[in-house]
């Protein structure tokens, strides 16, 4: 296998813009990425984009002609990708597996997603077909409440408190309101997440990631490749998961923990050839605050139980031992259902360069990114170094 | 009428369209006696009632999709 690393980076600003488009979001985003590579665009030879549910919400299938006519690039081929909010990573892991095995040298992967033009019961009926059309969203179910769910179970098993599921959230608005892309830029405090408006029990607003338009992409290229300059900027993936579970959660045994996770880490690591405790930070998929909580003990960096009282200790700050989510998250920066993935990356491959200027991490040798799909039914984890 | 143990719950506020007319509604994965689970709606709730895991709760009926739907 070949060396793959991230030679570009661009995003949007991600949060609610009714009035943008699809092809307006892919041009800025897109050709950011293209531009931040310094390569020709010409080099590029496949088009792989994660897209969610533009489908229904904006009436418009077939997204890889779309970004390859709004950027120029000719009769390239492309492939859209779609296992719900791990949309975006699943595009950059099949681009990976296409230039780790030699098939192309250099790839253009991005992912997009627009909601806010329609109402939030229609969002959420988007959002709820990912789950099971027929005992889970045809019997009532939304995705707050699976989380929920299991949120409710945690805290029954664990002993886990209302406020550390709430200091998560107070945390990622921390960082975000550092992140100049990030959609609600605003500090909160344990008080407001525990008395906001009810989604579902025990979840009120705050403990919910945002309804986002925004889009993120990424060059990719072979590591070998790369001249001096190009190598100076140069964020390899040393390692990438990927791995799945039931897409009904009341047909596993325990919902407390997420193998889907376990699994796609094991491999990455492998990969890697590292252990968790190697990982510096990692922006990790909070699509509720109680899922940030079961991520962390999943991905290594604490044992089960301890990831709710490590939040509240402020070891997942960003001046903590293993700071977790510096963009902001989901919750904080965004949640732009195909694009979250990637933009994951993009944060990534910023503190891997030393570039996220008041959100920096002191120490950025080796950053993880974890990306889930469904209720944890799919699950995609990449790791990444400074190409040495 | 079988009975099931609730295993975990919650209470919806925020619901799809479809289901935007029983709002606060209250939904769990349950447990039946050969120890399988699988979610269910739980109907007769009312804002405040007090629910927990370990709770019972009965078979009430079928829906058009053949869900088990039950009552407290």
């Amino acid at each position: 296998m070949r060396s793959v690393s991230v030679i570009g980076i661009g995003e949007t600003e991600m949060g609610s813009f009714p009035e943008r488009s699809l092809r307006d979001m892919v041009k800025e985003a897109g050709n950011k990425s293209i531009e931040d590579s310094n390569i020709e665009r010409e080099k590029i030879q496949a088009i792989y984009v994660g897209n969610f549910n533009s489908s229904y919400l904006c009436g418009q299938s077939h997204m890889g002609p779309l970004v390859s006519e709004e950027l120029n690039l000719g009769n390239v081929p492309t492939l859209r990708t779609e296992n719900a909010c791990a949309s975006g990573s699943l595009a950059l892991r099949q681009a990976f597996i296409s230039v780790a095995s030699g098939v192309y040298d250099y790839v253009l992967v991005g992912g997009l997603e627009k909601m806010n033009h329609r109402s939030t019961e229609e969002v959420t009926s988007a959002l709820a077909s990912a789950s099971d059309s027929i005992n889970e969203f045809g019997i009532g179910a939304t995705f707050p409440s699976l989380f929920a769910m299991i949120a409710n179970r945690y805290m029954y098993e664990y002993k886990a408190t209302r406020e550390m599921l709430a200091a998560v959230a107070v945390q990622n608005h921390e960082n975000g309101f550092k992140n100049p892309h990030a959609q609600l830029k605003k500090k909160i405090t344990i008080e407001k997440v525990i008395n906001g408006f009810p989604v579902a029990h025990p979840f009120t607003i705050y403990d919910c990631s945002l309804v986002t338009d925004g889009a993120a992409f990424l060059v990719i290229g072979a590591s070998d490749l790369l001249n001096k300059k190009e190598k100076e900027r140069a964020v390899e993936i040393i390692g990438s998961g990927h791995a799945g579970d039931t897409l009904r959660l009341a047909s596993r045994k325990d919902i407390t923990k997420f193998p889907a996770t376990i699994k796609a880490a094991e491999e990455a690591y492998k990969m890697a050839g590292i252990k968790a405790k190697d990982i510096n930070f990692a922006e990790v998929h909070d699509c509720f605050t109680m899922t940030q909580i079961i991520n962390t003990e999943d991905l290594g960096f604490f044992e089960k139980g301890d990831g709710g009282p490590a939040v509240l200790e402020g070891k997942t700050a960003l001046d903590g031992k293993i700071p977790i989510n510096p963009s902001g998250g989901l919750k904080s920066k965004g949640h732009p259902i195909g694009a979250t993935g990637l933009s994951q990356v993009y944060e990534a491959v910023l503190q891997l360069r030393g570039k996220a200027d008041d959100r920096q991490v002191k120490q950025a040798d080796i950053g993880l990114t974890h990306n889930l799909g469904g209720t944890a039914s799919t699950c995609l984890v990449n790791i990444f170094r400074r190409l040495k | 009428m079988e009975e099931y143990k609730v295993y975990t719950y919650t209470i919806i506020n925020v619901p799809t369209n479809e289901f935007k007319d029983k709002a606060p509604y209250l939904m769990a994965i349950v447990t039946n006696k050969k120890g399988s689970k699988f979610m269910t709606r739980i109907e007769g709730y009312d804002e405040g009632d007090k629910i927990k895991i370990g709770d019972k709760v009965k078979y009430k009926e079928k829906d058009s999709l053949g869900n088990i739907i039950c009552k407290l």
